[in-house]
């Protein structure tokens, strides 16, 4: 564990994407927001959107134009930026501890070990969703104090919400579980380190899209709906994770016509 | 008893036929040489022997456990030294070893001692606290056969390096098999194509041809199976004609043997001609004419060249030999003096 936990750490390029990107996502990016808020006049014909308007709280509809906004950010869109975080940071570590492993002909060296390679696949599996949930605690708070200093500034609203614990609590954890486990049945398939990040999108693309739909005020990603997302995520994950597990042997792994 | 047996193992990539009905028996104790050519199957028998990878049909073991089911149990008794199996890059030699003996659960304690011990006697000592990155080639091949041995395995499975062993990384490696075999019973089995080393390492031998074993067992079974005469060699004293059957080369005068019997009475009879004999020695086939002649066909294919021989009476034999004695007629000589 302690050898992978410094895989992770050992790689400049890792290293900076997993504090790099947790940083623009929940701190830039809200604070170059608010700034633009704040910063730009409002015109005095401005009104704020009704569809936008009826997914938020009530008492939103009591506060001003820029308090409008900055809700409508911290309740719909920030989630979004927050679950990337999970997402990158599972994918980076899983392809560092699974794909890296393999390219540079290590993992097979640990399958020469009397250690089962289920116990390893476990041992892996446990860091990559150790590392992605502190960082992506770690990514919460600092995005807590940074929006909630920019709530008491502009007399927004708290953005904290029982959206916000659901998504905290249950699915920033299955969606890290459902990243790591999607890693690793690609394993089999990609070559490279590289090659496997390019897998992000795949996984952040359904996430951007549900939480974009909400602008359109067809949806409204309440608490039970986010609930039940995260179990359903949690179930497909566990699945996933013993599929995977299985296939998860020297065999399967290292199956080629190269040299015989 | 038998470290190492396979039972009809085959393995097929797709259309590749990597190994055809493969029955191996290694006997434990030894250093056993598993010689072929590339893309033989030597080293599809190596992965599946170290449980890495599973036989389409037929069965392996190792000290009795299958390789295959119970390779979790395997690899805390047999070490393996392929070339797909690397340590880790960004970490010393030193901790690559105690990261590893500590997988197969050796105590911490004991594994600085082995290292230490591994390290001096692979001559790599002075490495242990660069990072393997840094490492030349030959040192990171002695580096992977300290880390299959820090556990003390009871059989040793080694895949020649893909780009081959130097010099002294081959001797470093021979000295230390040899020691592990002798003094503590190791059972080694190495797949190489250097015919050379094969046959100063090991003590029995296979060919592997094709994913097809052609022969296997000591020297004296395989030149028997290759059909493979030993030679005997005479370095005559100036301008004296050598006995009947003999061809020059560069050591003297040399001629095949039926048996090593002959020799003496070749000498004796020679010294008893009057000729001045400096040297007289056999001269084995080396591992690489029995392997080329196991696979023009062995034992099978001498014999229908002998008898082809024998049909087309001497035309065929006697245009490279000797005359007996500066006699014209090597028939005559023959007549003459029986054995030349």
């Amino acid at each position: 564990m302690r050898k992978d936990l410094n895989a992770i750490w050992r790689r400049k390029g890792i290293r900076a994407l997993l504090m790099i990107m947790p940083a623009v996502l929940v701190v830039v990016i809200p604070l170059a927001y608010f700034a633009t808020i704040s910063l730009l006049p409002v015109p005095e014909t401005a009104h704020r959107p009704e569809v936008l308007l009826s997914l938020l709280s009530a008492e939103t509809a009591g506060h001003g134009y820029r308090q409008f906004w900055m809700d409508a950010f911290t309740s719909l869109m920030c989630p979004m930026l927050f679950l990337a975080v999970p997402i990158v940071c599972a994918v980076t570590s899983a392809a560092c501890v699974f794909v890296s492993e393999k390219e540079n002909h290590t993992l097979e060296t640990l399958l020469l070990s009397p250690m089962s390679s289920r116990s390893i696949f476990n041992t892996k599996i446990t860091v990559c969703v150790m590392v992605t949930i502190i960082i992506s605690v770690v990514s919460f708070f600092v995005f807590a104090i940074t929006v909630s200093v920019a709530d008491i500034v502009i007399s927004a609203p708290f953005f904290m919400s029982l959206e916000w614990l659901v998504t905290l609590f249950l699915l920033m954890p299955s969606v890290t579980l459902f990243s790591v486990v999607f890693v690793t049945l690609l394993i089999h398939r990609v070559g490279s380190v590289g090659e496997c990040l390019q897998t992000v999108g795949y996984i952040l693309l359904p996430f951007l899209v549900l939480f974009l739909i909400q602008f359109t005020g067809a949806i409204r990603l309440n608490a039970l709906f986010l609930g039940v997302l995260s179990v359903v995520l949690f179930a497909v994950s566990v699945l996933l994770f013993n599929f995977s597990a299985r296939r998860f042997n020297a065999d399967s792994l290292f199956s080629r016509t190269g040299s015989i | 008893m038998d470290a190492i047996i396979t039972n009809e193992l085959t393995k097929r990539f797709q259309t590749v036929s990597a190994l055809q009905g493969v029955n191996l028996r290694v006997p434990e104790g030894v250093a056993f040489a598993c010689v072929g050519g590339p893309s033989s199957g030597k080293t599809t028998l190596i992965r599946i022997l170290a449980g890495l990878c599973r036989p389409t049909s037929g069965d392996s073991f190792v000290l009795g456990i299958s390789t295959f089911f119970e390779s979790e149990k395997l690899h805390g008794v047999a070490g393996a030294v392929l070339n797909s199996a690397r340590m880790y890059d960004h970490m010393t030699l030193s901790e690559n070893l105690r990261f590893f003996a500590g997988l197969n659960g050796v105590d911490e304690n004991d594994a600085i001692d082995r290292l230490s011990q591994l390290l001096h006697r692979l001559d790599i000592w002075e490495h242990r606290d660069q990072t393997v990155d840094r490492l030349t080639t030959g040192v990171r091949v002695r580096a992977a056969l300290a880390r299959a041995l820090m556990n003390r395995p009871r059989v040793l499975l080694i895949d020649e390096p893909d780009g081959g062993l130097d010099r002294e990384t081959a001797d470093h490696m021979r000295e230390l098999l040899s020691y592990w075999v002798t003094q503590e019973g190791m059972t080694v089995l190495l797949c190489t194509r250097n015919m050379a080393y094969a046959q100063l390492l090991g003590s029995q031998f296979a060919v592997i041809h094709q994913g097809v074993l052609r022969a296997s067992g000591d020297m004296e079974a395989l030149r028997e199976r290759a059909g493979v005469r030993c030679r005997a060699l005479l370095r005559l004293g100036e301008g004296q004609q050598p006995p009947k059957g003999f061809v020059r080369c560069d050591a003297g005068w040399q001629k095949d043997l039926d048996s090593e019997e002959e020799l003496p009475r070749i000498v004796s009879r020679a010294v008893f001609d009057g000729k001045e004999i400096y040297e007289a020695r056999i001269i084995p086939p080396t591992l690489e004419e029995l392997y080329t002649a196991l696979l023009e066909g062995g034992a099978e294919r001498i014999g229908e060249l002998d008898g082809f021989q024998e049909d087309s009476e001497d035309g065929y034999k006697d245009t490279e030999t000797a005359p007996e004695d500066g006699s014209e007629d090597p028939e005559e000589g023959s007549q003459e003096t029986g054995l030349f």
